[in-house]
């Protein structure tokens, strides 16, 4: 993953945070003193899981190559590290984030509400699934290009 | 290459959105009926009428002779209970009969009184919050019944108060429990068991010779219950009193219902002696109660145990017709939330 798509994901998910955070103030504010925790705490899924993450990868990234292209790479590849996440990766890892930020809204709704639903929990199940998944991809990836390192 | 590039994402969230919109769905309008849990020996021994279409409808099982009061005026208290609960003898026709026998009712704005059912409306200012009270004295636990929206029993099944008051017949009703919005949680409404399945909350208990009694789900099945002769119960909480004793603290946790709201409440003075609770909130006029001053209030009127239904805008008070309390949602507009289910005094 180039270090300028680092960056803009890394804005997305902050700007969700953002958005969610917002969503959620505005939504206890008129909740009639009833709070829910996964209404509060929402927006730290796209913050922790995503936003501090990949923010901290895209500064490392800026730290080890300064503002120039990387030296022996040509421009066209500029910017990118082996230990970048795949694109897959970050899909499937993305997926998950997006489905925890989701079962957080809905399942603090049904709180505030005063109300279950049993499907709630697919939500969990699908994003953990998810998460796993694109943090076995990055694993995996990560193997590859260490063994193409050493083999190269 | 930009429609590969977003494919994942856009048939993802076209999914996640899609599944939202069905959940919210399902938990707050499509409607499903429910089937009662029948109870261990076979077949229902209620009278039990369905519909058309098969689902249950209006469900009673009847006092059973044992726990009936006397059907003279103002004396009426439980014969002796040494009938069974769970022996299904009932002898519901005789004693409706009986209980159809009154006196002409003498109703006033504030009061109604017949031979075997006497209603007394109050209200009070507390906590900058207006309060009404109705002290009701049966001769007979059948004139304390529960009802349910349209009749059936399910999800997303609502109506208001004052309408299931209506069709029921009801002298004095107010909301219960909102069975319907639950998925789990004990219901056993006028003897019948219609789910079993445990929350885990603390709940409510009528029991044939009209005693209170709290219990906690995790402790006690629902069939346990019905054997031990529940008539009602009510599942949302908490505990106000117990035994004269507030059963609430300050801050007390309970997720529903932190803030200053709406109340309903019941409460028992002693035996067929009951107090209906209904307090106004969220309006300029009436704040609303917390749990602990609603109990506070509860114990100041002399009620030995008293129990949490319900609030915020489904808090509603029906008496001889005509919605007594101020019911509102948002505090900008006084109307009637439709709720699943009421508990009612009538014949």
């Amino acid at each position: 993953m180039k270090q300028n798509r680092l960056f803009k994901t890394a804005l997305i998910y902050l700007g969700s945070a953002a958005f969610v955070w917002l969503f959620g103030t505005v939504y206890e504010i008129f909740s009639h003193g009833v709070y829910s925790p996964y209404m509060i705490w929402a927006f730290a899924f796209p913050l922790v899981m995503g936003g501090i993450p990949f923010l901290g990868m895209y500064l490392s990234c800026r730290m080890r190559a300064g503002n120039n292209r990387l030296p022996g790479r040509s421009g066209s590849s500029a910017g990118y590290l082996w230990w970048h996440p795949c694109t897959p990766a970050v899909y499937a890892y993305s997926s998950g984030v997006a489905a925890l930020t989701c079962g957080s809204i809905v399942t603090g709704v049904l709180e505030i509400y005063g109300t279950t639903n049993r499907l709630s929990g697919i939500y969990w199940i699908c994003g953990i699934f998810l998460v796993c998944a694109g943090l076995v991809l990055y694993g995996i990836q990560l193997i590859l290009s260490q063994l193409a390192r050493k083999n190269s | 290459m930009f429609k590969k590039k977003h494919l994942w994402t856009i048939i993802y969230s076209a999914v996640l959105l899609a599944f939202t919109v069905y959940l919210l769905l399902d938990t707050f309008v499509i409607t499903r009926v429910y089937s009662a849990e029948s109870i261990s020996g076979g077949s229902l021994p209620y009278s039990f009428s369905t519909s058309d279409e098969g689902h249950s409808a209006t469900v009673s099982q009847g006092v059973p002779e044992g726990y009936l009061g006397s059907s003279s005026s103002g004396e009426g208290t439980a014969a002796d209970s040494n009938t069974s609960a769970a022996s299904g003898e009932t002898t519901q026709t005789e004693n409706t009969e009986a209980l159809n026998d009154v006196m002409v009712p003498v109703v006033s704005e504030d009061s109604y009184a017949d031979s075997h059912i006497s209603v007394t409306l109050s209200e009070y200012r507390e906590y900058d919050t207006t309060i009404y009270v109705a002290d009701v004295q049966i001769d007979s636990l059948e004139s304390l019944q529960s009802a349910f929206a349209q009749g059936l029993f399910g999800r997303n099944i609502t109506a208001a108060t004052s309408e299931i008051a209506e069709e029921n017949g009801a002298i004095l009703a107010i909301n219960g429990d909102y069975y319907g919005s639950q998925e789990k949680g004990y219901v056993i409404r006028n003897g019948v068991l219609l789910r079993g399945t445990s929350a885990g909350r603390e709940d409510l208990v009528i029991y044939y010779d009209g005693s209170f009694g709290i219990i906690n789900e995790a402790e006690i099945s629902a069939a346990e219950l019905l054997e031990d002769g529940a008539w009602q119960v009510y599942s949302f909480g908490p505990a106000l009193l117990i035994d004269g004793d507030i059963a609430v603290t300050e801050s007390e946790e309970v997720g529903k219902a932190k803030a200053s709201n709406p109340r309903t409440a019941i409460a028992i003075i002693d035996e067929l002696h009951y107090l209906f609770i209904v307090s106004d909130g969220r309006t300029s006029e009436s704040t609303g109660l917390s749990l602990y001053q609603l109990a506070q209030f509860i114990q100041s009127l002399g009620a030995e145990s008293a129990y949490n239904l319900d609030g915020g805008g489904s808090s509603t008070m029906y008496f001889n017709g005509e919605v007594i309390n101020n019911p509102t949602t948002n505090g900008n507009r006084v109307s009637e939330r439709s709720v699943s289910d009421i508990i009612y005094i009538g014949y």
